[in-house]
């Protein structure tokens, strides 16, 4: 529960998918996206066109990619303008009119989402925003619509948690034992169930169950206090040296055949 | 007119300047794609690695500013106005390679309206912006002696500047502080990215003790070049007391550096003889121990020139450490290396020349040595705009020469750079290979598992060949699809001009192929004199390309089963699972689970 | 042979056309900032702008003025302007590889007409060099680069004329390579030798305009009489 609206989210049964691509096309369709200028190759995984991809993993089974639209989310907490928010219902957005093109959300990511668009002399982040526009007026996000297979359930996120595990307990031989994305990196509103292991996904590593931003807030929270000491200590050494000249000066006016310290 | 090494150093500089100019061009042009090596596996990359170093050898202005007027220690007052000038340089060159970086560098003011605590960049923009203010404060005043700059106000100005230095000198040491350590704490948030023998929750701590040494010591080596090139006489004590500060700082950014490593025990595992261990093992043996060992003997201590060479030794070090941390060692996909393009190696190179030309231009303009007078130079072409026999004069043979330079430099830079059409060139090439078996086709040309079992039997039984098989290589009737679709994603040339020049023997025989003008519009069919290149409905014309494997596959499938979906009236026949079976467990509690 | 025709089409002529265009411009920046200062020195510094245009167009469009001069070499002169003009600028071949490399490119005229005019163009040079080799004050006046640039005009005329002609005796390729060389050492050349007045033409008329104001070196001179022999120090 963010600000009184439920946090809503996403289940996807990895074991329900065939990879047959639906998804992608009707987010390409939805989002109103190019076609990658690639001269006619197919692009595997996300790009600046492709806000979800099918991946496929290492052992066999094919992998919705998308933003995970994370609980407290990495891009949200390090973006300097505000370009990358969180609406109401949880959903992590962007806002291109704030932008500079820091790129420090791609950086932070810790599944590699956001995508760029290289080839645009004015370049935008772009990412998967859970279909805001249909959430709005009450229709479900696009791929959730478009699957043929029912690989996407779409829900308050503590409800679909709830049925993430009823899948767990009532078929232990199909699903490993973990909902991905219910600890990630604090949480996230994508929630997977899998026969698979999902940590392909993460760049390098996957993330520990300590929210990223956690990671910085340690030492911004430190940043006031070291700015006032800093200053302070400066001060202060301005002020005694200072003190402490005038009086030696003072005291070689006096007798000024004495340049020994004093004692 | 280049007479003597400076002058050639100059024109050097002016080089690289405008090979850069030219690749700035590009930049803004065609966008970071094209003329960058980054991409989405490397958003950050040399130019983030090279402000990294500009800050780090900004460090002496701040130290330096705090020796002389809050310690008042008097004796560095001489070169307290040069090491500012280098912070002002280096902080300049920030902002500069900054504005090349963004994406939209015109939104940078967006940091000033959007206030966001919670971020490190925001931290650092606001840092950035004030400091180099603090900065054209602190050096205002050597501008504003000059005589250029006799008038009354700016005099008022000038005299305010100099009451309220102490000011200025503390919110500096206060910004540089924050700043400095919030560089290192950027990559906080990217622990999976950092390679853990760089990754420290001290980072910060590290980057601003290590900029303290790298700043002093780079003000050491400008101060025995300035000797060089202005020959004027650098003091042996004042090096010997900057080479201890920067020996001091550096073993204390030594000891935290490596004792944290050890201290969470990543160390030992971390050293396993990879290339980044071994970096990293260089990184700490020639640029710390190394130099701290040479500085602590006296024989060392008592000549510039090893002086200077253990304080190369130093700012080497800690420049390896910011690039190798931002750029060398951070993890990216091993199919996606990280190779800076030739236009970001210009720029790159064309911040720090164009630095450089500038704190020339300060050098011979501007008191910033100590006992120097302003020299007239820029004075007297100021005040006495009507030059005099003008063809002779010194700056209209600079004019011209650099002119010259700066044609051949932006001619040979439009060669070098990429033209927007090689941009798809990036994707991999990939061969395809053929299919296995005849009755049942297994199309899966990249291997990939994600095969097609083709009925070619059946389809051949209905179907004429040349229905698929459109266009065959000479003396064949069907042959395979790899055979000219013969890269996965990419197209591909098929026609060889050159070989039928040759064997059709050369200029006798462009008529052969070619009515009236010689290009691609007039040339004949390839059947017209290959009889047996069978040529179905699909190609009608001159060909150069085939499309890619996946393309040209979609294409002569699709449009077939959806034309055939339509007039029979079956939906099954047109969807991916036609052709792409993957055997799943059956879908099941299919009505509940939408409900929610 | 292939590889060198591709070099010389591709990248070579692509840094051939940066330095020409990118030398023109500052050639002319260079004049116009010296008719400057020259302009701001000078006693009487309103110019009749009106009357030097004029004058740059008659001698652009000469025909009034053929008959004043020996008529011969002035129609071959214009003849063979026209000539280098139209083949270079408005060939298929020439176009196709501008698309090419720059995606930019223009109508073409038919390559009947051009062919007409590589014979015209030829005749008007070979005439050409032939008067300043038989006039004796022409061969006084010309050093070795006038007719240096009338011969390598000249080849790059020839090597492409037979290029487009089948059945001639030597190699399409040695023609080719020839022609596109040559053909990028003229364009190198010619913003560093007298061909750059392809673009300083207008400045020849504005120049002479400024020039008989001044007396040679005035400046200098002034300076020299003010503030004796050092000069400088005004």
């Amino acid at each position: 529960m963010i600000g009184g609206v439920k946090q809503v989210g996403l289940l996807i049964d990895v074991t329900r998918c065939n990879g047959c691509n639906q998804c992608v096309e009707a987010c390409t369709t939805e989002n109103r996206l190019k076609k990658d200028d690639t001269g006619g190759a197919v692009i595997k995984g996300l790009s600046g066109q492709r806000f979800s991809a099918i991946a496929l993993s290492p052992e066999g089974g094919f992998v919705r990619q998308m933003c995970r639209h994370c609980l407290q989310a990495a891009c949200v907490s390090v973006c300097p303008v505000g370009a990358m928010y969180r609406s109401p219902e949880g959903v992590v957005l962007y806002d291109a009119q704030k932008c500079m093109g820091c790129r420090y959300c791609m950086m932070a990511c810790p599944y590699g989402i956001p995508r760029y668009e290289w080839d645009a002399a004015a370049p935008l982040v772009r990412k998967c925003g859970l279909c805001t526009q249909r959430l709005q007026s009450g229709q479900l996000p696009a791929c959730v619509e478009a699957c043929p297979n029912q690989v996407m359930v779409f829900g308050e996120r503590e409800a679909l948690l709830e049925e993430a595990h009823n899948r767990l307990a009532s078929q232990p031989d199909r699903y490993l034992p973990v909902v991905t994305g219910e600890h990630d990196a604090g949480g996230s509103a994508v929630l997977y169930i899998s026969h698979v292991s999902l940590d392909f996904l993460s760049l390098n590593r996957p993330p520990g169950a300590q929210p990223l931003p956690e990671l910085s807030h340690n030492w911004l929270g430190k940043v006031p206090g070291l700015a006032l000491t800093t200053g302070s200590l400066m001060t202060g050494l301005f002020w005694v040296i200072g003190r402490r000249m005038q009086f030696e000066e003072a005291r070689l006016r006096k007798n000024p055949q004495d340049s020994g310290r004093p004692e | 007119m280049i007479s003597n090494w400076r002058e050639w150093t100059k024109t050097i500089l002016w080089g690289v300047v405008l090979a850069g100019g030219a690749a700035a061009v590009m930049r803004f042009a065609f966008g970071l794609g094209v003329t960058t090596g980054l991409d989405d596996a490397t958003p950050w990359g040399l130019w983030i690695a090279l402000k990294l170093g500009f800050v780090a050898l900004s460090g002496g202005g701040f130290t330096l500013a705090a020796l002389v007027y809050v310690f008042r220690l008097e004796s560095y007052r001489p070169l307290v106005r040069r090491a500012i000038l280098l912070a002002l340089l280096g902080y300049g060159s920030f902002i500069v390679s900054l504005i090349f970086d963004l994406g939209l560098p015109w939104h940078i003011y967006m940091p000033i309206l959007h206030w966001q605590h919670h971020s490190v960049m925001f931290e650092i923009a606001w840092c950035v912006v004030l400091y180099f203010s603090v900065l054209v404060l602190e050096f205002s005043p050597v501008v504003l002696e000059h005589p250029f700059f006799q008038n009354a106000v700016l005099q008022k100005a000038l005299h305010l500047l100099h009451k309220t230095t102490p000011v200025w000198v503390i919110a500096g040491i206060v910004l540089s502080t924050l700043h400095q350590s919030s560089l290192g704490a950027l990559f906080l948030m990217a622990p999976h990215r950092v390679h853990p023998l760089w990754y420290s929750a001290w980072i910060p701590v590290q980057f601003f003790i290590s900029a303290i040494s790298a700043g002093v010591m780079f003000l050491l080596l400008e101060v025995y070049l300035a000797e060089r090139w202005f020959n004027n006489e650098a003091r042996l004590d004042l090096m010997q007391k900057l080479a201890q500060i920067g020996k001091f700082t550096l073993g204390l950014y030594l000891i935290m550096r490596v004792g944290d490593l050890l201290w969470r025990g990543v160390l030992p595992s971390a050293l396993d003889g990879s290339w980044q261990s071994v970096l990293f093992a260089a990184e700490i043996l020639l640029g710390g121990v190394l130099p701290i060992v040479l500085l602590s003997l006296p024989a060392i201590r008592q000549h510039k020139e090893t002086l200077i060479t253990s304080a190369a030794l130093v700012v080497g070090g800690v420049l390896s450490q910011r690039m190798a941390l931002s750029m060398f060692t951070l993890w990216r996909p091993a199919e996606q290396p990280y190779t800076p393009a030739l236009a970001e190696v210009l720029i790159a190179f064309a911040i720090p020349a164009a630095a450089a030309l500038l704190y020339l231009f300060a050098m011979e303009n501007l008191a910033v040595r100590e006992g120097s007078t302003q020299a007239p130079r820029i004075h007297e072409a100021l005040s006495h705009p009507q030059w005099g026999a003008y063809q002779d004069h010194s700056l209209w043979g600079v004019i011209t020469q650099r002119s010259l330079l700066a044609v051949f430099v932006v001619a040979l830079a439009v060669v070098l750079l990429p033209n927007q059409n090689n941009a798809m060139a990036t994707l991999p090439k990939q061969p395809v290979q053929a299919g296995r078996g005849w009755e049942k086709l297994i199309l899966d040309g990249n291997r990939a598992s994600y095969q097609v079992n083709f009925a070619h039997a059946e389809h051949q039984e209905r179907l004429d060949c040349q229905v698929c098989h459109h266009l065959n290589i000479p003396q064949d009737d069907a042959s395979g699809c790899w055979q000219c679709h013969s890269d996965f994603s990419q197209p591909t040339t098929i026609f060889e001009h050159g070989l039928h020049q040759r064997t059709l023997q050369g200029n006798a025989s462009c008529e052969n192929c070619h009515a009236g003008a010689h290009n691609r519009h007039t040339a004949i069919d390839c059947q017209e004199c290959h009889a047996s290149t069978e040529q179905g409905e699909r190609v009608s014309t001159f060909t150069l390309e085939a499309p890619g494997y996946v393309q040209a596959m979609h294409g002569v499938c699709l449009e077939c089963h959806q034309r055939e979906s339509q007039a029979r009236g079956r939906a099954d026949l047109a969807v991916c699972s036609t052709c792409h079976f993957i055997p799943q467990p059956a879908p099941e509690g299919q009505a509940r689970l939408n409900q929610e | 042979m292939d590889l060198w025709l591709a070099l010389a089409k591709g990248v070579f002529l692509r840094f051939v056309l940066a330095v020409t265009i990118l030398g023109l411009l500052r050639h002319v920046a260079l004049s116009l900032a010296a008719l400057w200062v020259a302009i701001r020195r000078a006693p009487a510094q309103s110019l009749d702008l009106r009357q030097i245009f004029g004058e740059t167009l008659a001698w652009l469009f000469p025909i009034r003025r053929l008959h004043r001069n020996r008529f011969g070499y002035s129609l071959a002169s214009f003849l063979f302007h026209v000539g280098v003009l139209f083949t270079s600028l408005f060939l298929v071949n020439h176009i196709d590889i501008l698309r090419d490399q720059f995606g930019i490119g223009w109508y073409a005229i038919p390559k009947g007409i051009l062919d007409l005019l590589a014979v015209v163009t030829i005749i008007a040079g070979s005439s050409l060099l032939l008067f300043r080799i038989y006039a004796s004050s022409s061969r006084q006046l010309s050093q070795l680069s006038d007719y240096g640039l009338l011969v390598l005009i000249l080849g790059i005329f020839w090597s492409g004329f037979l290029a487009g002609r089948p059945g001639n005796p030597i190699p399409y390729a040695w023609l080719m390579l020839f022609h596109t060389l040559s053909g990028a050492a003229l364009l190198l050349v010619i913003p560093y030798s007298k061909i750059a007045h392809c673009v300083l033409f207008p400045l020849i008329r504005l120049g002479s305009a400024v020039g008989w104001r001044l007396a040679p070196l005035a400046g200098g001179k002034v300076v020299q009489r003010l503030h004796g022999p050092e000069g400088r120090q005004i």
